[in-house]
């Protein structure tokens, strides 16, 4: 196998871990999840939803302060959460959550049709592989994608900010 | 867990035939069935035994005026700044613990490196993806990386100095990982070596205080371009414990070991991608020699360590491949035993020591010895010890279950099999096969596949002639004395530990490991009692670091002379709704060790914790 073609087997594995589905944000704005959120950058990634009671808001509130832990190393992180109920969570829905969570601005949160979001959030590793789970049966932990290097791992979310810190530190390191 | 019972008549594949059709085949690894899978896939199918066996090589010991101990290998890491890269020339943040009770007296060297493109193979491309060590030399062209890496053998000796030093060094690629998995920052773990934090290569140590909140100078993992001295005194657990000899408990000899990366969140990565390998301990007894001692097989000619893992083609690239994104663990199509794809090996007709090493990283074998030319012939074997841990006397089984991460070193003597009247009588070749059904990453089914697939088979034995024999038979050792069991002692506490699914995350009692912080502490000389369970329908091989245990019941029933488990162990295999207890001591060292599921999967998206041991102690008992 030669290097040309090891290059291009990673890169289709890049796109294999990070489906190009069309989706929106926030604001409306439509975005390739590959192309437009994924590529050339380093992305912190995790799922929710508005209505989630339980364990979505500490998980993002614990990413936030890893974030403002980290600097300016964590300005440069990008940082996505991706609706696990694209029904209800529409794009004004989200920017209302997007206030009420006090995200950071450049904090994007993704919308969609569901069978785009479903197709992204399995490649990734978010949803239950179990049969008897439903579409809520997620993950709390965040993916840490560093694109250009294929550095690929998770980060628990439920963690403390200080630990979640430390652990994104390590991995970029 | 007592493996399920073999029926009299082998059943029929007893998956329901709704998964059969899902699936695409019947049991077991895709390509069972041949070259006509689901997919229409021609080019995956692999026929087994077309390569022998390769035999692992030994790591030499080096002199201190070789290249690779330039820098003196001293008791303090080498904390000096390499201009170079900018970071300490050693990756090590401690000093070794004890180190001048017995200073290292043997050392090795072993550089880590990307494995040049290697067959596994006929049927396959060379694969691209595996990373390995070498023997130490300091070019990597002339001496390169292989996996399984070399074989480290080392000796216990009463009354001897034998302690050896490995230096490590770290030079694995940088960039994307080949394949997309693999994480170039290591850390190496002497598994169930009675090593001080300094030397266990485990993933992450907040003794290390501030240092251990640096990326670059957190003192467990090392970077391309560092190297890290692991130092093992060779004693048994004991040696510094008031009231025990300097030499240690020799009721606590370990012998078959194997070390492999422990980086934090990326373990299964690195060892799929080949960082793993024996260490052999002989010892007074267990000589390697079969005119000594308790005259086992000698090693090397007849006493064989084989690694066996599964690996996954990518039918894309037919290049080995991990997925990432699945937490449950992994599953393989292709047996990859000591390198290559169903190898076959050629014995002479006597007695051979086979040191079995289950690498992961979830799969769970029951493994087998079986006659393909006489598939109703049932055929015992002797097993003599269990994760390296020698049994009371030798057993005698007709079967093993083996979780990741255990070992099993068994003594098969082909004459006396093969022999007319034997129970392998007349048999030419036999095969060591997993009959274990396994579709789903997190668990076995816990039922046997049928006897005589080839698709089964780890390792085909070839029976060649009779030669001279020295070795004792199995049959006339009526005891391994005096490297026996302990004897039970009275635990003074008792803690609980629940391996369990939350929050779609593996966990301990509820929550997943977090590197700044120490769930509990044991008291140094303290007995202790863990009860280990499992709710849900999941598989946990569970090992702790450092203390080695001894299993007392396992769902309510007392582990009795004759069973598998009545011996120590370092893994405890727990399967769906198990409740085992296990009772363990800690001696000697204090510092923080890991506790974690040897589904490296889990381990790495958090079913692990760390514990410290030291002279205080606590009493929580579901930390």
């Amino acid at each position: 196998m030669d290097t040309r073609a090891q290059e291009a087997s990673l890169q289709r594995l890049r796109q294999q871990r990070s489906p190009n589905e069309t989706l929106l944000d926030q604001h409306g704005r439509r975005l390739r999840f590959y192309d437009d959120v994924v590529r050339n950058h380093t992305v912190v990634i995790g799922v929710t939803y508005t209505l989630c009671t339980n364990s979505c808001s500490p998980a993002l509130q614990n990413l936030m302060a890893a974030r403002r832990l980290l600097g300016a190393q964590g300005r440069a992180l990008r940082f996505v959460s991706m609706t696990l109920t694209p029904l209800t969570d529409t794009p004004p829905v989200l920017r209302e959550f997007h206030q009420r969570q006090k995200l950071d601005d450049d904090w994007l949160l993704l919308t969609g049709r569901p069978q785009a979001l479903e197709r992204v959030q399995r490649a990734m590793g978010f949803l239950s592989r179990d049969p008897n789970d439903d579409l809520l049966s997620h993950s709390t932990m965040a993916r840490l994608v560093d694109d250009r290097y294929l550095r690929w791992t998770h980060l628990n979310s439920l963690l403390s900010g200080p630990a979640i810190a430390r652990m994104i530190r390590f991995e970029l390191a | 867990m007592q493996p399920p019972p073999v029926p009299n008549h082998e059943p029929e594949t007893t998956l329901p035939r709704r998964t059969v059709l899902k699936l695409g085949l019947s049991t077991g690894p895709a390509w069972l069935t041949g070259p006509a899978t689901a997919n229409g896939l021609l080019n995956g199918y692999t026929a087994p035994f077309l390569v022998p066996l390769p035999i692992i090589p030994q790591l030499p010991a080096r002199s201190l005026a070789d290249p690779a101990f330039a820098r003196p290998p001293t008791v303090q890491p080498n904390r000096a700044i390499n201009p170079v890269n900018n970071m300490p020339f050693e990756g090590r943040g401690d000093a070794h613990q004890l180190r001048q009770l017995n200073p290292p007296q043997t050392f090795f060297a072993q550089r880590f490196g990307a494995v040049p493109p290697v067959s596994i193979h006929p049927g396959l491309p060379r694969q691209v993806v595996f990373w390995g060590a070498n023997l130490g030399g300091a070019n990597l062209a002339t001496d390169p990386p292989m996996t399984p890496m070399p074989t480290i053998v080392s000796r216990y000796q009463a009354g001897s100095n034998t302690a050896i030093l490995v230096r490590r060094f770290n030079q694995l690629p940088p960039g994307a990982p080949t394949g997309g998995f693999g994480k170039n920052t290591i850390s190496t773990h002497f598994h169930n070596f009675h090593s001080a934090p300094d030397s266990d290569g485990g993933p992450c140590d907040p003794a290390l205080g501030a240092l251990s909140e640096d990326p670059v100078r957190q003192g467990r993992f090392y970077f391309p371009g560092q190297y890290y001295d692991y130092y093992y005194n060779m004693k048994r657990a004991g040696f510094n414990t008031p009231g025990m000899a300097p030499d240690g408990d020799l009721r606590q000899t370990l012998g078959t070991l194997w070390y492999h990366d422990h980086r934090e969140a990326h373990t299964a990565e690195n060892v799929y991608k080949g960082l793993a390998g024996f260490h052999l301990v002989f010892n007074e007894y267990d000589t390697g020699h079969e005119g000594t001692g308790f005259r086992l097989p000698s090693y090397p000619n007849f006493d064989i360590p084989v690694a066996f893992t599964d690996l996954k083609i990518d039918p894309m690239t037919l290049q080995a491949t991990l997925d990432l994104t699945e937490d449950g663990g992994h599953l393989g199509d292709k047996y990859l035993v000591n390198g290559k794809i169903q190898p076959y090996f050629n014995v002479a007709r006597r007695r051979y020591r086979f040191r079995l090493l289950n690498m992961g990283p979830a799969r769970h074998y029951q493994l087998f010895l079986t006659n393909p030319d006489n598939p109703a012939q049932s055929i015992p074997y002797w097993r003599i010890a269990n994760d390296g841990n020698l049994y009371e006397k030798p057993l005698l089984v007709d079967n093993m279950l083996m979780a990741p991460a255990e070992r099993a070193d068994i003594i098969l003597d082909f004459n006396q099999l093969a022999a007319p009247g034997g129970p392998a009588a007349g048999a030419r070749r036999l095969w060591l096969e997993n009959r274990m059904i396994q579709t789903d990453v997190r668990k076995p089914e816990m039922v046997l596949d049928t006897k005589g697939k080839a698709a089964n088979v780890l390792l085909e034995f070839r029976l060649g002639v009779v030669v001279a024999d020295n070795s004792r038979d199995p049959a006339q050792i009526t005891s391994f004395a005096p490297l026996l069991l302990p004897p039970p002692v009275q635990p003074v506490l008792t803690r609980r530990f629940r391996f369990e699914r939350g929050n779609g995350v593996w966990q301990v009692n509820g929550r997943v490991i977090d590197c700044t912080r120490v769930r509990f502490a044991m008291k140094r000389g303290r007995p202790e009692r863990w009860i280990l369970e499992t709710g849900g329908g999941w598989a946990h091989p569970i090992h702790n670091h450092f203390v080695e245990g001894r299993i007392v019941q396992r769902n309510g029933v007392t582990i009795q002379p004759g069973s598998q488990e009545y011996v120590r162990k370092d893994v405890v295999a727990l399967y769906p709704g198990d409740t085992v207890v296990y009772d363990l001591t800690p001696l000697d060292y204090v510092g923080v060790y890991p506790m974690h599921c040897h589904n490296v999967l889990h381990e790495d998206y958090g079913m692990m914790l760390l514990f410290r041991v030291d002279d205080v102690g606590d009493n929580l008992t579901e930390p």
